[in-house]
Order: structure tokens, then sequence, then C-alpha cells
């Protein structure tokens, strides 16, 4: 019994006992039985209404009179008055029924976005004096020892202290091949294990990591509102005063002049009422954004605010930051200058020196030669190189500056080459040089070609970089314009030329370590496989969560896609609306029409909001 | 001080927008956001959280008895 009542005064239950009670009367009132036909629509109508009704009061107790249930109250109960009640109780039903699939609407789309995004577990299992226990994932303390399982999501950022396993990354990065890892490896929060079992040792606590900040983008990026939705909100506060005032006009002049009849006037201006509620255009715009931000980040592609798609999607020039951004960072050997050894023995020699280095270059040689065995007494100086005994020989590896410590003279053709070098001397005296260069992503020509094929009219690398290498590498990439040698304030102002030369909007591709000044000043300043950093988040206009060039394209189809569909979205629903009071007006379109049409276009464009979300859903397959 | 709670039970982005401006108007409220889509209440207040809290509660109540403003 109580679960009846309680079915009964819920939305569903109001609809369908209201509904009944609805098409009783209309049979009464086939039957010719007005009275007994008017009795149980009113009754139809209290039952759907009541709360409409209700909320219209408490709306009244608020002084506020263009409340949208008030307006809706008065449309239902003046049809009534009018004597046209069947439209009376049909405008309550349909709004209660819209209003049922417009939350149903907004539910599903929350939900799928929350699920794109919910990439932090609850709980997991730490080691504490020495005994395996679960917690709370935010009771887990930086440099806990945690320990992930096969299936299991990681919800820290944390180092691998034993095992080795194949993680899945794709709820942060949109990367679908899993990537291996073992000891000594960082791995962010939200990665699932996929196999083996690994022990952590906590970096940064639940809160502050990287899967944090990513949900932590995308909640605040609904607030930087686009300018459409800046427009639609103010619309808003107009609108609705702007169509009632209408609804007066039109209720009141026509009897006036004797034109009309006062049923006939004040059933048309009840029209009015039915479609002075701004909701479907209020929805309409954040919505379409909310689904483009939600889309993106399933790729990995974090936009900073819903104002950042207009930018995007009017990319006209794309400038990128070489090292780190178009290459991976990793160096490798392309060659060798030497005369007095063979390739291979200079290799070795200066191999056995680096082995003693930390330094990215080192990493080079120790993957050219991983088998030269370790020089004696290696030291580092810092700026320049290392330093060792090879067969008690002094073997001085690193740059220009170290040789002429040395006292090694570096003939002046091979030192004015233009390329990156790594110069060797044994006992003081030259004996040859590498050739260094920093390997290029393998994307990047198809992201460029897909940049180009996207509208980017002008693309060019900024570097830092020896002319010739930036050269090399832009022809690879395949980007025509190169700025070489320029120092971190001349990129900041080679920028600022660019931006001034060049009509629509300007991107600035960087890493978002060191470029924050050149993210800013850019109208699209993306930072690449960066969460981590504070400040690459804080002066980027979009971040890509992975290294990979191609979300670039992606970014810019999502941003038009997102655009294209606010605009729809607005298009559609005042058109709509603005089509109906025309109708109406003249007294072509009645009372139903105008409440299903009016809920109606809210719930389509809600789902055609989440038509990013689906067309992505269907390419990751 | 900036709080953040979650609200629920809103009907449309137009009652989000019309209820922030309610609360901001509560004393001791310097300002009240909501945003419709993640069901979040930002407001900023000299008051401790746990004054603020039963404040927005009981002014959500009133607007619409469905409206629940949580941690």
């Amino acid at each position: 019994m109580k679960l009846l009542f309680k079915f009964l005064i819920s939305d569903p239950g109001r609809l369908i006992l209201g509904g009944t009670l609805f098409i009783a009367a209309i049979i009464l009132d086939v039957l010719t039985l007005p009275i007994a036909a008017f009795a149980l629509y009113v009754s139809a109508l209290i039952v759907s209404g009541a709360k409409v009704f209700y909320e219209a009061v408490l709306g009244l107790i608020r002084r506020d009179l263009l409340d949208e249930k008030f307006l809706m109250s008065i449309a239902s109960i003046g049809a009534m008055i009018i004597k046209e009640a069947r439209e009376g109780v049909a405008v309550m039903l349909f709004y209660l029924l819209g209003e049922m699939f417009e939350h149903m609407a907004v539910r599903k789309s929350r939900n799928k976005i929350r699920s794109l995004i919910n990439i932090c577990p609850d709980e997991a299992t730490v080691i504490r004096d020495g005994e395996e226990i679960t917690l709370d994932a935010d009771e887990v303390l930086v440099s806990d020892t945690l320990i992930v399982r096969a299936g299991e999501r990681l919800c820290c950022d944390a180092k691998v202290l034993s095992g080795s396993a194949d993680v899945d990354t794709s709820s942060l990065t949109g990367e679908s091949l899993p990537r291996a890892c073992t000891v000594g490896d960082r791995l962010d929060s939200g990665v699932i294990i996929l196999n083996g079992v690994l022990t952590l040792e906590v970096l940064r606590a639940a809160d502050d990591s990287g899967a944090a900040r990513i949900i932590h983008m995308v909640e605040e990026a609904t607030e930087r509102k686009a300018k459409e939705e800046n427009f639609i909100t103010s619309f808003s506060k107009i609108y609705t005063p702007i169509v009632v005032a209408l609804a007066v006009l039109i209720a009141i002049i026509p009897p006036i002049f004797r034109i009309m009849s006062w049923n006939d006037s004040v059933y048309r201006a009840l029209i009015f009422l039915v479609v002075s509620c701004p909701c479907a255009l209020v929805i309409s715009v954040p919505m379409a954004f909310f689904g483009g931000i939600g889309t993106s980040a399933s790729r990995g592609i974090l936009f900073k605010g819903a104002s950042s798609f207009a930018p995007v999607s009017k990319v006209e020039t794309v400038a990128f930051d070489k090292t780190g951004t178009l290459t991976n960072g990793e160096f490798e050997i392309k060659g060798t200058v030497c005369a007095a050894l063979s390739k291979e023995e200079l290799i070795d020699l200066m191999a056995s020196v680096e082995r003693g280095s930390n330094h990215p270059i080192a990493e080079a040689f120790r993957r050219a030669c991983p088998s030269s065995p370790l020089a004696d007494d290696v030291k580092e100086i810092s700026g320049m190189g290392a330093v060792g005994y090879v067969k008690g020989a002094r073997v001085a590896v690193g740059n220009a500056r170290l040789m002429e410590r040395e006292n090694a003279r570096i003939p002046d053709e091979i030192k004015n080459s233009g390329e990156n070098l790594v110069f060797a001397a044994k006992d003081s005296i030259f004996i040859g040089a590498v050739i260094i260069s920093d390997t290029m992503k393998p994307e990047a020509p198809l992201a460029i070609k897909a940049l180009a094929q996207l509208g980017a009219k002008r693309l060019l690398v900024l570097s830092g970089d020896k002319k010739a290498r930036a050269e090399e590498l832009s022809k690879k990439v395949g980007i025509k314009e190169v700025h070489a040698q320029l120092l971190p304030e001349d990129k900041y102002k080679k920028l600022g030329e660019i931006i001034e030369e060049t009509g629509g909007s300007t991107m600035y591709v960087g890493d978002g370590i060191n470029d924050a000044p050149a993210l800013t000043l850019a109208d699209v300043g993306v930072a690449m496989g960066s969460v981590g950093s504070d400040s690459a988040i804080e002066s980027a206009d979009l971040v890509i969560v992975s290294d990979d060039l191609s979300r670039i394209p992606e970014a810019i189809r999502i941003s038009r896609k997102t655009v294209s569909i606010a605009k729809q979205n607005i298009v559609f629903a005042l058109g709509v609306k603005i089509a109906i009071m025309i109708l109406g007006a003249f007294g072509i379109a009645n009372m139903w029409l105008a409440v299903f049409a009016d809920v109606g276009v809210a719930v389509l464009a809600i789902l055609n909001s989440m038509r990013t979300l689906v067309a992505s859903a269907l390419k990751k397959k | 001080m900036k709080y953040k709670f979650t609200i629920t039970g809103l009907d449309c982005p137009n009652c989000a927008a019309k209820l922030a401006d309610i609360m901001s108007k509560i004393e001791g409220v310097d300002s009240a956001k909501i945003n419709f889509l993640t069901e979040k209440l930002t407001v900023e207040s000299a008051l401790e959280e746990s004054a603020i809290m039963p404040l927005l509660s009981s002014s959500a109540a009133k607007f619409d008895k469905g409206v629940k403003v949580g941690k």
C-alpha cells in the first residue's frame, strides 16, 4: 500500500494516473457527458500537475512571476477557464513527459561523461608494518608501499619497486596499446595493471595525482564558458519577459479592436506562455560543450575550457617547438667523424666512459654499445661531459669546452660542421667525434599532413637547436618554415611576430616545461605529455596527456564538431520556439503541439550533443 | 574561503541559475555558483563550512524539495 502510494506520487506514477483519467475524460466527452468529463479533466490536471502547482506557489512566495512552473500553471488552468479543458490537461501531461525525458537524457549524458573520467579506484592495498591492508584511496600516503595486482587500477602516482607488468594507460592517454613497465618506472594513477603483480612506492597521493588533475581540469573546463554560452545565458534573461509580454499583448489587443474573441486571443496567448521557458535554450549550448569536453578527455585531450573550442577550431598557424615535441627527446648516434680509429672502436671507447654518466646523451651510447666495459675512475664534469681511464689512458668525452679544458685541439672544419657533436680526446689529443641527433616521433609526418589537410596554412618550427639540424628534422617531418638557434626569449618574440602577421588563430605546441610564456602568448597553447606539471596546465589551453602528435589534428576535429553542434543547438532550439510562436499567433498551432515541440527540442538538443561522444566511442572499437 | 559542495535534484540549468542567485543573497555568503552539468555548487564565504552547509541546505529545500546539498 505504501509502495503504491509512493509510486503514485512519483513522476511516472502521476503521469500514468493523470493519463488514465485524461483518457477516461475524453471518452466521457465523446459520449457527450460534459459535466462528468469536465470533472475528470480537472482531477487529471490536479493529479498530473500537483507538483508543478506546488512549485509555482513556492515561486510566488519568492515573488518570481516569471517562474517556469508558475507560467505553466497559468497556461493549463487558463485553458480550463476558456473551456479548452482537454488542451489544458494535455499541456500538463506532455510537460511532465517531456521533463522526464529531459532528465533521463541529462542523467545519461552525465553518467557517460563521468564514467569516462572516473579513472581513480576507491580502494588500494598497501603494506604497513609488514601486513597487507586495504585502505580508501585517499588514506594512502606518500612513500607508502602499494601492491597492485592484475586487473586493478593504480590510485596514486607511483614508482615500481619490484615486479614487471604490462599496463593499460588508455583511460589517461587514449592510447590503446599496452605499455611494458618494470622496476624503476614511474606510473600515473589511473593505469590498469594487465598481468603480474607490482609493488610500488607512492610518489604522489591520490588527490594530487595525474588522474586527479585530469578530473579536476575536466570539471573546471565547463566553468570557462564559451561565447555562445554567454550569449544564450544573457539572451535567456530577456527571453522570458519578452515572450510573456507578447502573450499579454496578444491576449488583450485583438479583442479590444474586436478582431478576435477573448477566448481565441487568450488561447493564443497561452501558447506563448507554454514556450516561455528558456530551458531548452539554456541547456542546449553547455550540453554541446560538455559532450566535447568528455569526448576529448576520453582520448587524452584536455580542453582547458569550453571557451578553448572556438580558437582551436579556427587554427590556421601552428608553431612547433622541436626537442621533445617533434622529437621524442631521445638521442641517437648518427655517425662519426674520425681519422685515427674505426667507427666501432671510437664509439666503444667513448661508451665506456659515458657508462658512468646519467646524461640523456649517455643513453644513446648505452643503446649503441650495450656491452662496452665501464672505464676506471669515471668523473662527470657538469655542463661539459665525463672523463675516465681506459687501459691507463685518460679519455675525455664531452663538448668543446671539455676539449679546451683537456688541452685537446679540435680541427676547425669539424668544429664548424653545424652538426651536434660529442668530442673525444685521449691523453689530451683529439681523436674524433660522434654526430648526435634526437629521433623524430614516428607519427610526426602524418600528423603534420593531417594538420595541413584541416586547413592549417602556415606550419613552422621554432628551435633553439643549430640551423642544419633543425632544418633536417623539419624536412623529414614536412615543415618548410624553420627558425633555428633561438634563445627562449627569441622564441617568444618570434611567436609574437607570427601572431601579428597571420589571421585566424595561432597554435603553439610545446612540452610545457620551459615554454610557459609562449604557451600563454599563443591563441592556443598546447602542452604535450605534461599533466604532471602545474605550470603547463596553468598556461596551456589544451593539454595532450600522451606524447602523441596525432592528437592535435584530432583535437581540431573534435573542436569543430563541438562548435558546430553548439551552433546547431542554438539555431534549432530558438528556431522551433519562434516557429511555434508564429504558428500560435496565427492560430495554426495548438497548445499540446506547442508543449510537445518545446520539451522535444530540449531532448533532441541533448541527444545531438552526445553525438561526438558516440562517434568517438565507435572509432575506439 | 571557497567551498565546494555537490548539489543534486535540480530540474534544469535555468533553475540552477535562479537557485545560485538566491544562495548568493544569503547573509554571510559572498558568492554562489552552480554548475548544472557537473552538479557542483561553489560558495565563497567567510563562515565555517559547518555553519554554511545548513544555510545552503535550507535555502535549497525552500526552492524545491527535491534539491539536496551534500559534501
